[in-house]
């Protein structure tokens, strides 16, 4: 099963981080990440930009709205996202404990799509420099 | 728990709390009493209950009650807001945390924002009181950032903190035409602190680079706000783009190294992303305004494999553009010297001529000018433009780099003499 573990936190809370907490949470990602990769578990890596950086779009048709956001009144924004492919949910929850606790970190199993060929596909992996 | 959680919890919820604690008591320093007291309770509360859902609501809540707790102690004459907030048990607590984490902060921090822009203020009082009030930075950190003692920098506060009261600025948000004009005000003030952190005239670089750091967080602060505002995208695109630049910028001995001589491997290529997207996003609206332009020229710096790669085509129309929104003598310096480097150096000459007696004390004038009259060949003008130079310069190492280029302009041939 491919997993996707997603992080929320507030943006607030990223903005206010110290280098030294930065530097902290970064190696407690490398932490979460070495033994999936070894094991080539580790699917894609992505750090979301801030959601000012967002664009929505809307509407049915060619005629869609483009808006800034989406700035719903949520405090916790998605800030990233691994896939991970795993035997168990609960192998990704244990993996999982390494990443940092400041937020949520929400786990989903991600379903079939046309177009998606995760187990074949080449592994997507994005540098974060 | 964990310290770096607790005191960046604090950190961030901040501006908020300190936004709807002052709509609350109707004074900043009350308000900063209150965040003072909640964070104290919060360090003993959550380390036993451990940290609530949401901290700014319970900060807000706490603070509030702490405060009016004290005031009916003081058997204070000031009538207590008309409010049914009062009660102190945990069970209640829940509930109303819950009730004011609905309740929007948005409108909250810019008024709060708006008061520490009041246009009765100066524009160092409208840095200091961001600096104090919402970043909250102590006294002595604002006073070590300006190369004051904490002393005087307390009594400005205090000032900026009286004029304000003064001056009678209320906490309602201002009308909409006042509203754009406080908020240019906002920004520049924002946009300010990161210069005072940005420029090199002295200080310790960690203080700088946290000046630096703070105007970003203000900035994210300010557009998370107004999300769609195209020159607050521009603030915070021009912030992240020269920050990103920071590990670069200086030598060993705290030099200036010019944008043409720096490592580019050294820039933050993260920072330039997001400040890259900024811009692409605010240009689209085609409301340009000066920070979205100053912000579009540093993207295409930013995006320049090498100084030889730049698009100096782009860069010299930008600062058309920029010309044209906001003139100003050092804005057609920096409009000609691109232009030199697109149509020569004669044409940027000639683009200089009438700045000449504007930007007199302006180091860089005579730096740019005696560049481009030694490529023409004009030495001994050159000389003496880059002589003056030497005379303004403020510090040792632009002092050593005018001089370099003087040797420079010594070891040429010299044929191309007039």
């Amino acid at each position: 099963m491919i997993y996707s573990v997603l992080i929320y936190d507030t943006e607030e809370s990223i903005a206010a981080m110290t280098d030294e907490d930065e530097r902290e949470r970064v190696a407690q990602h490398g932490a979460f990440q070495a033994p999936l990769r070894d094991s080539r578990k580790l699917g894609a890596v992505a750090r979301l930009m801030p959601i000012s950086t967002a664009t929505s779009l809307r509407g049915d048709g060619k005629d869609k709205l483009v808006t800034d956001g989406p700035f719903a009144e949520t405090k916790e924004r998605l800030l990233g996202f691994y896939l991970v492919d795993a035997e168990s949910l609960d192998e990704v929850i244990e993996a999982a404990k390494a990443l940092p606790s400041f937020g949520t970190i929400e786990i989903r199993p991600v379903s079939y799509f046309e177009g998606s060929d995760f187990r074949h596909g080449p592994r997507l992996v994005l540098d974060q420099s | 728990m964990d310290r770096d959680w607790f005191s960046t919890s604090l950190k961030a919820s901040r501006p908020a709390v300190i936004a709807a604690l002052t709509r609350y008591f109707g004074d900043v320093d009350d308000a900063e009493d209150a965040f003072q007291e909640a964070c104290l309770r919060a360090a003993k509360t959550w380390e036993r209950n451990g940290p609530p859902r949401d901290a700014t609501a319970w900060l807000i809540f706490v603070g509030r009650n702490a405060a009016l707790d004290q005031k009916r102690r003081q058997r204070n004459q000031v009538a207590l807001p008309d409010d049914d907030v009062f009660v102190d048990d945990a069970a209640n607590e829940a509930e109303l945390v819950e009730r004011i984490d609905e309740a929007p902060y948005r409108d909250d921090i810019l008024r709060l924002l708006f008061l520490c822009c009041h246009p009765s203020l100066s524009s160092t009082q409208q840095v200091v009181l961001f600096l104090k009030v919402i970043a909250g930075l102590s006294v002595d950190e604002i006073a070590a950032a300006f190369l004051v003692r904490p002393k005087a920098m307390e009594q400005r506060i205090t000032r900026a903190k009286r004029r304000i009261a003064e001056a009678g600025a209320s906490y309602e948000l201002p009308s909409a035409e006042e509203r754009l004009e406080r908020l240019n005000a906002v920004r520049a003030a924002i946009y300010l602190i990161f210069n005072e952190g940005y420029s090199a005239s002295g200080g310790d670089a960690q203080i700088r680079d946290g000046l630096c750091k703070e105007a970003i967080r203000l900035a994210r602060l300010l557009l998370s706000m107004i999300p769609s505002d195209p020159e607050t995208m521009g603030l915070l695109a021009l912030c992240l783009l020269q920050h990103a630049r920071r590990a670069a910028r200086l030598d060993a001995d705290g030099g200036i190294i010019l944008l043409a001589d720096q490592n580019r491997a050294l820039w933050n290529r993260t920072l330039i992303g997001e400040g890259q997207v900024l811009v692409e996003k605010a240009l689209r609206k085609r409301e340009p305004g000066p920070l979205q332009v100053q912000a579009a020229i540093a993207a295409v710096h930013a995006g320049a494999a090498a100084d030889d790669k730049t698009d100096w085509e782009e860069i010299a129309r930008l600062y058309g553009i920029l010309a044209e929104l906001d003139p100003s003598p050092v804005v057609a310096l920096n409009r000609a010297v691109a232009v030199a480097k697109v149509a020569g150096p004669a044409r940027a000459l000639e683009m200089l001529q009438p700045l000449a007696e504007a930007l007199d004390n302006y180091l860089f004038f005579h730096g740019a000018r005696g560049a481009l009259l030694a490529e023409v060949g004009r030495r001994e003008e050159a000389a003496r433009a880059l002589g003056r130079a030497l005379e303004l310069a403020r510090t040792p190492a632009e002092a050593v780099h005018i001089r370099d280029r003087l040797d420079e302009l010594n070891k040429s041939p010299s044929e191309l003499s007039d």
